[in-house]
């Protein structure tokens, strides 16, 4: 590994030790996998936020201004730049309307932060892999509908070929942990959050309907999240502090 | 004149080199003795620890890899689960809840107990190397300055030699751990940017 690419990697190393998060998350149900093949990671993160936020009333009317590119035959959003830029403008808009506040504007901001946070990975995923991030036209589709007594499509769609496997995707281990972190979350409103720096600062906020003796088991939930957070956190800090004791130090 | 300032800064460089080596092999053998100390206090759980160190170093790197990975998810209970934790990245904990009569005080610290469990190789690991690096500096120690040379001396003579191997043996000995430390730690760094 060149110096500078062990820098740089140790920098990040120590800038994911610089600050916890520890999140809380009430939710219907629960799943039991892990987060899947980045492409399907996406098609899951997209579609959850679309489809909050048309349950929230930000998007009333998707198949009049969704670019093609951002969706397929079906209406799904597409695990791409497109889909994002278009989630990105509908979540702005919707922070301008009064009828979404508290836990509501939190959920529309987190939208344009993690899609915002996520379209430079997305859009070197698309560069690499076109075919699979629906920059591609799927031709039977096409040529199915050419076919009918319809005629010509009026609109091409972007779809992904699920008969050909997924190919091998590349990520560096923050865009694997943003995309990771994104995906757990979802579009599930989080009850409590704590972050704590290394500076000692620990901040915890908490969504205003979770505060009341019905939600007493959710708030000691979080409370041992953290403590689990820190103590692993002081465990890894230890680690990675002699790691980087015997590589860099010379003084 | 130039000559001789391009030396002494050249000596001076060597100097501070040699120094900060010098430290790092005290903090190597401060970090042998407080082994040896726990070693004294639970015997019997550092040689389990030792016993199992090339699986737990295994676990631990598997969980890293894991965490780095697609994330280490841990469920309670296993079938319909209720809560679920997962862990990305170096440590950004994720919790989500079913929220409901069913999420009890004996599900929640059932819950946390798997997920310390789960955890629990990381700190084992490094608890196992520092045992593992205490055990071989005062087998070292120990057989260097019983090793002495000239039986015929007086004893304060051969215990101040005895004492002096022991030193240099412990100082060489953590030398080499550093240098094995420096090694493991440059292949970890090149393992993990992979992940």
């Amino acid at each position: 590994m060149k110096v500078r690419d062990k820098a740089r990697w140790g920098k990040d190393l120590v800038e994911d030790l610089l600050q916890r998060k520890v999140d809380t998350i009430v939710t219907d149900g629960i799943t039991g996998r892990p987060m899947p093949h980045p492409v399907t990671a996406l098609l899951d993160i997209n579609n959850s936020y679309f489809r909050k936020l048309k349950r929230l009333g930000v998007i009333d009317n998707a198949a009049a201004d969704c670019p093609p590119e951002a969706h397929d035959v079906r209406g799904w959003l597409m695990p791409n730049v497109a889909a994002q830029q278009w989630l990105v403008g509908k979540a702005l808009e919707g922070l301008h309307n009064p009828a979404v506040k508290g836990a509501d504007a939190c959920l529309v901001q987190r939208v344009v932060a993690t899609c915002t946070a996520l379209m430079p990975i997305v859009a070197r995923l698309e560069k690499e892999h076109p075919k699979t991030f629906g920059s591609g036209l799927r031709e039977a589709e096409v040529a199915e509908s050419m076919s009918t007594a319809q005629g010509p499509p009026t609109r091409m769609y972007y779809s992904i070929d699920w008969s050909e496997p997924l190919p091998d995707i590349e990520l560096e281990r923050q865009e694997r942990a943003a995309l990771s972190k994104a995906w757990e979350l979802g579009s599930d409103t989080v009850a409590l959050q704590t972050v704590a720096m290394l500076d000692g600062d620990i901040i915890t906020r908490v969504s205003e309907q979770y505060t009341g003796d019905a939600f007493a088991t959710v708030r000691q939930i979080h409370k041992e999240s953290v403590n689990l957070s820190l103590s692993t956190w002081e465990l890894l800090a230890k680690g990675v502090g002699s790691i980087v004791d015997a590589l860099f130090s010379r003084k | 004149m130039v000559r001789l300032r391009r030396i002494r800064q050249l000596a001076k460089s060597a100097a501070r080199w040699l120094a900060g080596h010098v430290r790092g092999v005290l903090r190597s053998l401060g970090r042998g003795v407080e082994g040896l100390l726990l070693f004294a206090l639970h015997p019997l759980e550092s040689i389990g620890l030792l016993a199992t160190f090339p699986v737990l170093a295994w676990r631990a790197r598997a969980l890293i890899s894991e965490a780095c990975g697609p994330g280490l998810i841990i469920l309670t209970p296993d079938e319909a689960p209720l809560l679920r934790t997962a862990v990305t990245g170096l440590g950004d904990f994720t919790t989500s809840i079913v929220h409901g009569p069913s999420v009890t005080p004996g599900v929640v610290s059932n819950h946390f107990t798997r997920v310390r469990e789960r955890l629990n190789p990381l700190q084992q690991a490094l608890e196992a190397a520092l045992r593992l690096h205490a055990l071989l500096l005062a087998t070292c120690t120990l057989l260097a300055a019983l090793e002495t040379s000239d039986t015929t001396a007086s004893l304060p003579f051969r215990l101040v030699e005895g004492f002096l191997r022991g030193l240099a043996a412990s100082l060489l000995w953590s030398l080499a751990f550093r240098i094995f430390a420096w090694l493991l730690a440059r292949w970890a760094f090149a393992r993990l940017r992979e992940l």
